[in-house]
């Protein structure tokens, strides 16, 4: 795997060369690139081994160097059930457009889809320049035919030569608090919340929030079997209409607000070590904007900055690590 | 693995530190589901053993508890 910043024109070549690539970058770059086997999702905030930044004039693109073929297919809603099926042996990477039904769906749902474990299956969330946040949709694109999509997913499967085992993880900075005023169940699956549970009485979430002047730019932490999986907050409804979050929260599993983290990009670069040279990551835009993260070095892992990590699942406020050479 | 095995491990709490992502995700979405509805644990059983018979990464990481 090789992770470049390349320009429209050095993408273009390495397309015209055949090579198997994931690319991310500005609506407006993507949509000159010429055909080949890619897939591109829209994102202008990247990290880079010089630190995070919004580039306008370049596309980030992951190369798979020992892949020996690839299969691009594009999800309807409808569809994307099949995500997993009749896939070539190795990993894929999946790309979803914020704000779709296909992202909502697949958070719901994906892991019921059949065969979804069988392999790695990494991705992101596509996005928008956070002054486009409701004007201007995020987008996928299929390389194989030209097409952009607001809607679906856009699945890469990539084939791995016999014997490679590839790995996909996940890397959580945060850490879940004990205190009880700030752990929360939930009395139904979905994106938004109008009461929870806390300390065995039903509140109404907003209003306990604001009373207890909760920093809602921390995420709430789950448990699954060992994982730290995190739900961001949305927005909190001052005017009583409850609470939206970037994931879903599940119907009784207990969330506990992480503790506060001081300095976002050294707790990643402290957790990552040297690591991360031709692994394919990303990392999402609520820790690059509330970790300030803008200029600061996360070490090797580098990648694009999203609405969104996919590691089997969704996830907020996480960084997504797939390495194909272990 | 026998079946009292993964029945406790599905109506447990345990964590999987060691184990994969994927085992650990939907061992989660199992216990999800039995806690939900529990006459559908001897299901979630079954997709358990089938997930570990099929998989050695998975067969690995369910050895280690």
């Amino acid at each position: 795997m090789k992770n470049e910043l390349l320009t429209p024109a050095e993408t273009a070549e390495r397309i015209r060369a055949g090579a198997i690539l994931s690319i991310a970058g500005p609506d407006a770059l993507l949509a000159t690139l010429p055909r080949g086997t890619w897939i591109g999702g829209t994102t202008v905030y990247m990290l880079t081994e010089d630190g995070g930044a919004r580039i306008d004039d370049r596309l980030f693109v992951s190369t798979f160097e020992s892949a020996t073929g690839a299969t691009i297919r594009h999800h309807s809603p409808d569809t994307l059930p099949a995500l997993a099926q009749d896939r070539p042996e190795g990993v894929t990477l999946l790309l979803i457009p914020a704000f779709s039904d296909a992202h909502r769906r697949f958070a719901l749902d994906g892991t019921t889809y059949d065969g979804l474990f069988d392999q790695p299956l990494a991705g992101w969330i596509t996005g928008v320049p956070v002054e486009k946040i409701g004007t201007t949709a995020p987008a996928i694109f299929d390389g194989t035919t030209g097409t952009r999509h607001t809607e679906g997913a856009m699945a890469l499967h990539v084939a791995l030569p016999a014997g490679t085992t590839p790995s996909l993880d996940i890397v959580n900075i945060f850490t879940p608090s004990d205190d009880p005023a700030t752990t929360f169940t939930f009395p139904e699956t979905g994106f938004s919340a109008r009461t929870a549970t806390v300390n065995g009485k039903t509140v109404d979430l907003a209003a306990y929030l604001r009373a207890h002047a909760i920093d809602t730019r921390l995420p709430l932490v789950a448990n699954y079997a060992g994982a730290l999986i995190n739900v961001s907050f949305e927005h909190v409804d001052a005017a009583g209409g409850g609470v939206s979050f970037y994931a879903p929260v599940i119907a009784g599993t207990e969330y506990r607000l992480a503790t506060a983290q001081p300095d976002y990009a050294a707790a990643f670069a402290a957790t990552l070590g040297d690591g991360g040279e031709g692994m394919l990551s990303c990392n999402c835009i609520l820790n690059y904007l509330h970790g300030d993260m803008a200029g600061k070095k996360t070490g090797r892992f580098t990648g694009p900055v999203t609405f969104g990590e996919i590691a089997y699942i969704l996830l907020n406020q996480t960084l997504v690590k797939l390495d194909l050479a272990a | 693995m026998n079946e009292s095995r993964l029945k406790a491990l599905i109506t447990g709490t345990s964590d999987l530190s060691k184990a994969s992502l994927a085992s650990r995700v939907l061992l989660n979405r199992l216990r999800i589901e039995a806690r939900t509805n529990p006459a559908s644990l001897p299901q979630k059983v079954a997709e358990l053993a089938a997930f570990i018979a099929k998989h050695a990464f998975a067969a690995d990481d369910f050895a280690r508890i």
